[in-house]
């Protein structure tokens, strides 16, 4: 299963912009909180998410003679997740249910987030199937992840705060960092 | 660790800022799949996917957290008012999440994995292969720009991930050494730790 990479899930869809409404769309996005703010963070199990719109196909020859050119603008949707796509899916319906109707309206045939079956049939329908996907840490899940970065912070800060500690202040300073 | 100003500034000056998150940064390339290539593209992704030595280099580009190739054959029909699609080749979609430097990052798989850059990009128009700097003026032309990029955690890199990762499996059989260890035994069971795994750290 191609989309599958260890314990995490490669998804992706293109999308279909309702005619003229890219550029309203595109403000729609470009004005989504980012970082700690975005609404991914909601979502829970995405280690990495973007949305990209394609105005066209982009020319890079000759070759080829003919360049291909698209009859519709798209929205690319990519995201790296844990565990299965179903979850996935229905977190994004009922943890950010305004920003992907906020997001989505302006694509051809959506149904909105109102009814399960239809928000998943839609992007399962514009799922685009991965082909080979890779990464050095898709067995571990994003808590995973963060709970290893954290203790890597605290043990560093540690390790340079306590040189000059005897044992029994490093021993309670130890006990402090990881009480948890 | 927090990214400091100066090496904010040093990406942001190479990747347009929406294509980055922190210490991540997002590639979005499109390229026309030459004609009757997909099912070799296809194949040699498939074989590359099961040689060990060819994954294993492939994992060295360190500087890498999520990254995929996929084949578009056909591009998703929802009813009108959308057009149905008549285009003359199927494409080949480069996603990736990344840190560090846009022109290093390029210039890597050169160097680690030019057999595979070759069985892959041998099968699309539009890749330059060689000299760099025609290369990278070509990716700059084919990269789009996410209107919204999220990273999960933007302060690490993918080294620091892995090192933390690893780190985290080394810890956790500390702890439970020195669960009873008198201050004099710990001292000394914890500077073993740190030396153990500074390269982690």
């Amino acid at each position: 299963m191609p989309n599958r990479l260890d314990q995490a899930y490669a998804y992706q869809a293109l999308t279909a912009i309702l005619p003229g409404r890219s550029q309203e769309l595109r403000e729609v996005v470009e004005a989504l909180p980012t970082g700690s703010e975005s609404a991914f963070v909601r979502v829970g199990q995405v280690h990495f998410a973007r949305w990209v719109i394609v105005p066209q196909l982009v020319e890079v020859g000759p070759p080829p003679e003919v360049p291909d050119r698209l009859n519709n603008e798209y929205l690319l949707f990519a995201a790296d997740v844990d565990g299965d796509l179903e979850p996935f899916l229905e977190a994004l319906r009922t943890e950010i249910p305004e920003v992907m109707d906020a997001v989505y309206s302006h694509c051809v045939g959506y149904p909105g987030t109102a009814g399960r079956d239809g928000f998943h049939r839609y992007l399962r329908h514009n799922q685009i199937e991965t082909t080979f996907p890779w990464s050095a840490h898709g067995d571990a899940t994003v808590s995973e992840v963060r709970e290893a970065l954290d203790l890597r912070r605290r043990l560093i800060e540690l390790a340079i705060r306590a040189q000059d500690f005897d044992p029994a202040g490093l021993q309670e300073a130890y006990r402090q960092a990881f009480a948890d | 660790m927090a990214v400091t100003a100066q090496e904010r500034e040093s990406i942001a000056a190479q990747a347009p800022s929406r294509n980055t998150c922190g210490r991540a940064i997002a590639m979005t390339l499109a390229n026309p799949i030459k004609p009757h290539r997909r099912k070799l593209l296809r194949l040699n992704l498939w074989v590359t996917g099961r040689i060990p030595a060819l994954m294993a280099r492939l994992y060295k580009l360190s500087f890498i957290h999520f990254a995929r190739l996929t084949i578009v054959s056909e591009f998703p029909y929802n009813g009108p008012p959308q057009v149905p699609e008549r285009v003359a080749h199927e494409y080949l979609f480069f996603i990736s999440n990344y840190n560090g430097y846009w022109t290093q990052y390029n210039d890597a798989f050169y160097r680690v994995v030019p057999d595979l850059m070759d069985l892959v990009w041998g099968n699309v128009y539009g890749h330059v292969t060689a000299p760099a700097g025609a290369r990278n003026r070509q990716i700059h032309k084919l990269e789009f720009t996410a209107s919204h990029y999220y990273s999960a955690y933007p302060e690490a890199s993918a080294t620091m991930v892995q090192s933390a990762l690893e780190l985290k499996k080394r810890f956790g059989r500390f702890q439970a050494e020195m669960r009873d260890a008198d201050p004099s035994r710990f001292q000394e069971g914890f500077r073993r730790f740190v030396a153990e795994v500074q390269r982690d750290l």
